[in-house]
């Protein structure tokens, strides 16, 4: 199930936010019950797959925290080792056999449970969290639970960390402005993902759906324009929905994008850009290795095997290999050297060459294979196809992308934030009333649009006239 | 522990959130027909799963409420008209899953549809002409005149050019360029047309495919609809009159009578979801304009159920006396209505409905029963393209003629006059 549908929308939240009105002691495990239906819902028996991960993790939590010493560290890293099969067993063992060993047809057909990536990387920083003594043990298998399978960030992030939301899993407090800014959250996050993200995700598929040696150098390069915009819209999108969600029910989830593509080096998109995921793998990963404590070389290295395993991450394929290679390639000469001459650079140059690697790194997270990926970046350059850009653009297509690209910068939000409430994930005070109806009248009719959109999108014409 | 630091207000707008999200399915299950949606979306709608079904999959009972609720949400098709009516009159796109559009040109791509645009439509109109195809295509269209045809009657068959073809440079570059260079080579290839047009005279019926007349005047105003699918108006009478013409030289001289342009609904309504108002030339006939035959048409229906559809047209002021019988897909609908004009009585057979026992009984019993003077087929080049046109007739006239020479042998003289009546009991 996926929040821009009609069975999420209409039948699932309704549901849910009816029974959490009513809740008070029974929050926990009414939050528990809908979201591992709204788990099942999508992923049928593969629901067996996290309530053994939250055993799993409630076990080895509790052994972690009655061991001390060398046995603490050996459980600590049975539990991460238990994590880290499940993940691999279900997202790496087919491209370890198939693509890595090359035993083609060794592993064929393993289902990859949705969102297992998020509430794995989730157990795993409550268990490092709990060695490390920054969090307490959680008794209650119910709170426990409920953590791991929320369904609010269950399937795209944010990932929380444990710590965050202990408190709130014990005793939560939700304010009339919790729930107002959770609506503009959830309505915005919606609209994003309906009316940009979608709208642009079907040139961006259609273009990169055609073989690349038909796509003349304006539509490989609206190929690659569309979907920079509906992948950051699509997750930030999604991200909001989940903010405004847990605000609805009085937690607050951190921040997952801060206008990514206004930056000016690639170090800093990887700081607005999915943070909850690249401040994970530093705490995690960057920090254990070593970080830049350890000399040049070493930190290299590390940003290296951090960027790797960010690749690996996102999905288990070569494409996605050298797409993490490639953004921790640049940060590696960034932190070389780059870095310090771009700072010299005006600004729309920083800005250009950042969104540039960003750019082409996207064409390799989201070619088939990297001799896709190399046919785009050749189609690029190609003056004579025959697939022009206008084969795919409407007009419907072509405003979604100018107010796509409007909205990624910060800009739009300054200008309104005096007049509107708008959607913030930092806790801001109670907005003045005038502010707070124009923001709910404007969310509104972006939510009554996206929900236009979602119901018409389902109906899918069948035209009997057979000839 | 959930606390609400205002409840009263807290809960009520929780309460007031869910009740107003819930309206769309709510008001849904309470106020929307089932079998006008299904009929609306052209296919069952998802059900409640039976206790077999939830006991078999009790996790996929949720998936199936789930599909059940969106098959059933109120304002599905209200939105999908209003998004292709923004779309197609505010934005100028296609306005309309199935269909490109170039300016005021709209071809349709296909007639259903799953994800992206596969072109099937207009890959089929476009189909490759070669020699093996020319042939089978015109052995195939022998066999429908033949089963149809008596030396007293007429055997007419009509390849209506359609849109992907006669507009081939206007298709726009939404369609694969290979696909457009596909149908600019259709346009140029006619040698099947004249193959099929000559075997047919020396068989000794008529096959018309009147694409350099359709040609000549593609782009008077309002010939073909432009944003319809199909021939309607002035080519759709254009259509029928070359075939008349023919049929009967002299009496019908194409553009004769009076033209007028009204106002009228564009076709594929399930694609748009609205009436689109398209410009129409239409011909004035006069007192000989021919008008639906409904207690004929309830009379045929009740007597041959399995043949599904049969539209009637009477013209009784020209009182020519002549009896047609047409068989022919949707371009048949727009084009009958016309061609009734020569003839006393026009009783159509939609072809797309039928199926073989009721095209077993349109040859058997039907055109018999009816004798007309003339039988004319009627489909678009695609359908002809793809053999679709042919379908289920040739099964039933393949089936229709083992029966009758396993009858006829069962005739033949036998040793013992009295093993006949053994047979007889068989049959």
């Amino acid at each position: 199930m996926v929040f821009s549908s009609i069975d999420f929308l209409f039948l699932f939240l309704p549901a849910f936010l009816m029974c959490a009105a009513a809740a008070g002691r029974s929050a926990n495990a009414i939050l528990l019950g809908f979201s591992l239906v709204f788990y099942a819902a999508g992923e049928g028996v593969f629901v067996a797959v996290m309530v053994a991960s939250i055993c799993w993790n409630y076990l080895a939590g509790r052994l972690i925290d009655e061991a001390k010493g060398r046995k603490r560290r050996l459980w600590l890293a049975l539990g991460i080792a238990g994590n880290l099969a499940m993940l691999g067993h279900f997202k790496y063992l087919t491209f370890l056999a198939q693509d890595v060993l090359g035993l083609s047809g060794a592993v064929a057909g393993i289902h990859l449970p949705l969102g297992i990536s998020f509430f794995t990387f989730q157990a795993i920083s409550y268990l490092v969290d709990l060695h490390r003594g920054q969090c307490a043990l959680e008794r209650s298998p119910l709170r426990l639970a409920t953590y791991i399978a929320m369904f609010p960030q269950l399937v795209a992030g944010p990932i929380v960390r444990f710590a965050s939301v202990a408190e709130a899993l014990r005793s939560r407090m939700v304010t009339p402005t919790d729930i107002t800014q959770g609506m503009l959250l959830f309505a915005g996050g919606l609209a994003a993902k309906v009316l940009i993200a979608d709208t642009v995700a079907e040139a961006a598929d259609a273009l990169f759906g055609t073989d690349a040696e038909q796509l003349r150098a304006d539509a490989a390069a609206l190929a690659v324009v569309a979907y920079t915009l509906q992948i950051y819209f699509d997750f930030l999108g999604y991200s909001l929905m989940a903010v405004g969600l847990g605000r609805m029910l009085g937690f607050r989830f951190p921040r997952n994008f801060n206008h990514p593509y206004v930056s000016l080096s690639v170090t800093e998109f990887w700081r607005r850009w999915h943070i909850s995921l690249s401040t994970w793998f530093r705490d995690y990963l960057y920090i254990p290795l070593g970080g830049n404590r350890l000399g040049p070389v070493r930190t290299y290295a590390n940003l290296a095997l951090v960027f790797l395993a960010t690749g690996l991450w996102h999905g288990a394929a070569w494409t996605f290999v050298v797409w993490g290679m490639f953004h921790g390639l640049f940060l590696v000469i960034e932190r070389a050297g780059l870095g310090a001459v771009l700072a010299r650079l005006p600004i729309l140059v920083r800005g250009a060459y950042t969104l540039g690697v960003v750019m082409a790194g996207w064409v390799l997270f989201r070619a088939e294979n990297l001799e896709h990926a190399t046919a785009i970046f050749g189609a690029l350059t190609r003056l004579s196809a025959p697939m022009p850009a206008a084969a795919v653009l409407t007009t419907e297509l072509a405003l979604t992308l100018v107010c796509g690209v409007i909205l990624v910068g910060p800009w739009v939000g300054r200008l309104l934030a005096r007049q509107i409430a708008l959607p913030s994930v930092e806790p801001l005070p109670a907005p003045h009333p005038r502010a707070l109806a124009l923001g709910l009248a404007l969310f509104g009719t972006l939510f009554v649009l996206s929900a236009i959109k979602i119901l018409a999108g389902s109906y899918s014409p069948f035209i009997y006239f057979r000839f | 522990m959930q606390h609400f630091a205002n409840p009263r207000i807290c809960r009520s707008v929780m309460v007031g959130l869910a009740v107003a999200l819930a309206v769309p399915i709510a008001a849904g299950f309470a106020t929307i027909d089932p079998e006008k949606r299904a009929r609306a979306l052209n296919r069952p709608l998802a059900e409640w799963p039976t206790t077999e079904e939830a006991r078999q999959d009790p996790i996929g009972v949720v998936g199936r409420l789930a599909d059940m609720a969106a098959d059933r949400s109120l304002g599905l098709l209200t939105s999908a008209r209003w998004l292709n009516q923004l779309r197609y009159e505010t934005l100028g796109d296609p306005g309309g899953a199935n269909v490109v559009r170039n300016g005021d040109f709209v071809f349709l791509t296909d007639h259903d549809l799953n994800g992206r645009p596969d072109y099937r439509a207009i890959h089929a109109s476009c189909a490759a002409r070669d020699a093996e195809r020319s042939q089978e295509i015109i052995a195939r269209a022998g066999v429908l005149a033949d089963a149809s045809g008596t030396p007293d009657r007429k055997s007419a068959i009509l390849v209506v050019p359609s849109k992907p073809v006669l507009y081939a440079d206007r298709l726009p570059v939404a369609v694969p360029a290979d696909l457009r260079d596909a149908c600019m080579e259709a346009r140029a290839d006619l040698q099947w047309a004249a193959q099929l047009r000559k075997t047919a005279a020396a068989q000794g019926f008529l096959a018309a495919y009147p694409f350099r007349a359709f040609d000549d005047k593609r782009d008077k105003p309002h010939f073909y609809p432009p944003e319809n699918f199909h021939t309607a108006g002035w080519s759709a009478h254009f259509a029928a009159w070359f075939v008349l013409n023919r049929l009967y030289p002299g009496e019908f001289v194409p553009g004769s009578p009076g033209f007028g342009t009204v106002r009228a609904k564009a076709d594929m309504p399930s694609v748009y979801l609205y009436d689109r108002d398209i410009q129409l030339r239409t011909p004035r006939y006069g007192k000989a304009r021919a008008t639906r035959d409904k207690a004929d048409e309830a009379d045929l229906q009740a007597r041959y159920p399995e043949v599904l559809e049969f539209r009637v047209w009477r013209s009784t002021e020209r009182g020519s006396g002549r009896t047609a019988v047409v068989i022919g897909n949707s371009f048949s609908l727009y084009i009958a209505p016309h061609l009734a004009v020569g003839f006393d009585r026009l009783v159509l057979i939609y072809q797309n409905r039928l199926r073989v026992p009721g095209a077993r009984r349109l040859y058997t019993e039907v055109i018999p029963e009816i004798d007309p003077d003339a039988v004319i087929y009627i489909h678009h080049d695609a359908a002809h393209m793809t053999g679709r046109a042919f379908r289920p007739l040739e099964d039933a006239i393949r089936i229709n003629k083992a029966k009758a020479r396993r009858a006829t042998s069962a005739l033949k003289p036998a040793a013992n006059p009295g093993d006949i009546g053994e047979h007889d009991g068989d049959e």
